[in-house]
């Protein structure tokens, strides 16, 4: 048995077809890039590792036992994708250079904080920026968040928390999870 | 503002649009899955033989390891000089050379051998001098010399042989070696006897005929019985064998 972004895939019989596979993995792709953009913060990044992904889910998507997880499993996947580009950036040179300021004219202040909260997201640990960006930018309830987190609920919303407190050190952390 | 609300607008503010993307990617994976899986199937065929090969790999290079160590320890000793302890020592080396000493049968004439220019027996860079007997119970006693040359650096070993019996002469004092072969009283004090005599050129004697040369004095002796026709050899470090007979002395 193995386990894959905390969901339990078994070994199932036949395979499926690349046309439903197609299907299946459509829906995915958006999420898996909002995921992939916000921990790499480099767009052509962020679409490499989910078509990376999607070629990991092909070839374990046949053993997964409860299709309802498919979400959840297939953003775990990205995520691991998403470590793994990470490591590697020192060997292949990949620039995750987003610039931080935006010239946005029409709203200079906003685009200041927003350049600001996306530099301190940045320096989250992969775990914690995982959970921050699954709960707070694809708004993943916590159940869902901790099984893509591969971790407990109650450690993924400490998890949370804490990262939070490193975000908004200002602001109680139930003010900022509203 | 929320916090939820903030990093939706962080992060949305520059994201790229998605428009296209899904069937982009949809499209593209769907194009190269049955490549992949063909590489797949390929991998997953060569698995096995990979792992075989691996371990195989593993195994030879752990068997010339053993074998290549074994090989070079074996190289080693072959080509290694011998021990230090087991080097010839330069008396060893001079021990080995034979004796070439004549050996006469009874009637046969003492091949006697002149003195050279300076009144001495053999050539440089070691010469014999002739000295003085004495007799005792034992046999007889002599006390020549053995001139060096100042500049030797070695170690002289004289051996010295009745020629008509084969009795070997015996030597006494500091400069004898070799096994004590019999004990005496002479002048008084009991001495060892022994087969050879060894000068070490690099702590010569003080007392010298003249400038160049070092004189050694000596006490050889004969055991009563013997012949007067005594062959001398000398064997010098860095020098050929040196064979002279000294005119006889009278018993």
């Amino acid at each position: 048995m193995e386990q894959v972004a905390g969901v339990k895939v078994l070994e199932m019989p036949g395979a499926v077809s690349e046309h439903d596979f197609g299907d299946l993995l459509r829906p995915l792709i958006e999420p898996g890039f909002r995921l992939a953009f916000a921990m790499l913060r480099d767009p052509q990044a962020a679409e490499d590792v989910v078509q990376e992904a999607s070629f990991t889910a092909w070839r374990k998507v046949a053993r997964l036992n409860d299709p309802s997880r498919l979400r959840a499993w297939f953003l775990g996947v990205v995520a691991n994708k998403c470590r793994n580009a990470r490591r590697g950036k020192w060997k292949v040179g990949v620039t995750l250079g987003l610039p931080d300021e935006l010239s946005v004219v029409s709203n200079e202040e906003r685009s200041m904080q927003g350049a600001d909260l996306r530099r301190a997201v940045a320096r989250l640990d992969h775990d914690d920026r995982l959970v921050v960006v699954l709960y707070f930018y694809l708004d993943m309830p916590l159940d869902e968040v901790a099984l893509i987190a591969g971790s407990s609920v109650a450690a993924t919303r400490a998890r949370l928390y804490r990262s939070v407190r490193r975000l908004r050190p200002d602001v109680a952390v139930q003010e900022a999870l509203k | 503002m929320s916090l939820r609300t903030d990093v939706h607008t962080a992060f949305d503010e520059v994201a790229p649009s998605t428009f296209g993307m899904p069937d982009r990617v949809v499209r593209t994976v769907v194009a190269e899955l049955p490549e992949r899986r063909r590489k797949e199937r390929w991998f997953v065929r060569l698995r096995a033989p990979l792992s075989l090969v691996a371990v195989l790999l593993l195994l030879s290079i752990a068997v010339g390891v053993l074998v290549g160590g074994r090989v070079a320890r074996d190289w080693n000793a072959f080509t290694r000089p011998a021990p230090a302890g087991y080097q010839p020592t330069e008396l060893e080396r001079l021990e080995a050379r034979p004796l070439v000493l004549p050996s006469l049968k009874a009637g046969d004439t003492c091949p006697e051998t002149p003195l050279n220019q300076y009144g001495l027996y053999g050539y440089w860079p070691v010469l014999g001098a002739p000295g003085s007997a004495v007799s005792s119970a034992w046999g007889t006693y002599w006390y020549p010399a053995v001139v060096t040359d100042s500049r030797l650096t070695g170690l002289v070993l004289v051996r010295a042989r009745d020629l008509q019996s084969g009795q070997p002469v015996i030597f006494v004092g500091n400069s004898a070696t070799g096994p004590v072969v019999g004990t005496d009283t002479l002048n008084g004090v009991l001495i060892q006897q022994r087969r050879d005599l060894v000068l070490d050129t690099r702590h010569p004697p003080l007392n010298t005929l003249g400038p160049g040369s070092y004189t050694w004095g000596i006490t050889a002796g004969r055991a009563k019985g013997g012949s007067a026709c005594i062959g001398w050899q000398i064997d010098t470090t860095g020098y050929p064998t040196e064979v002279f007979v000294p005119r006889q002395i009278p018993t």
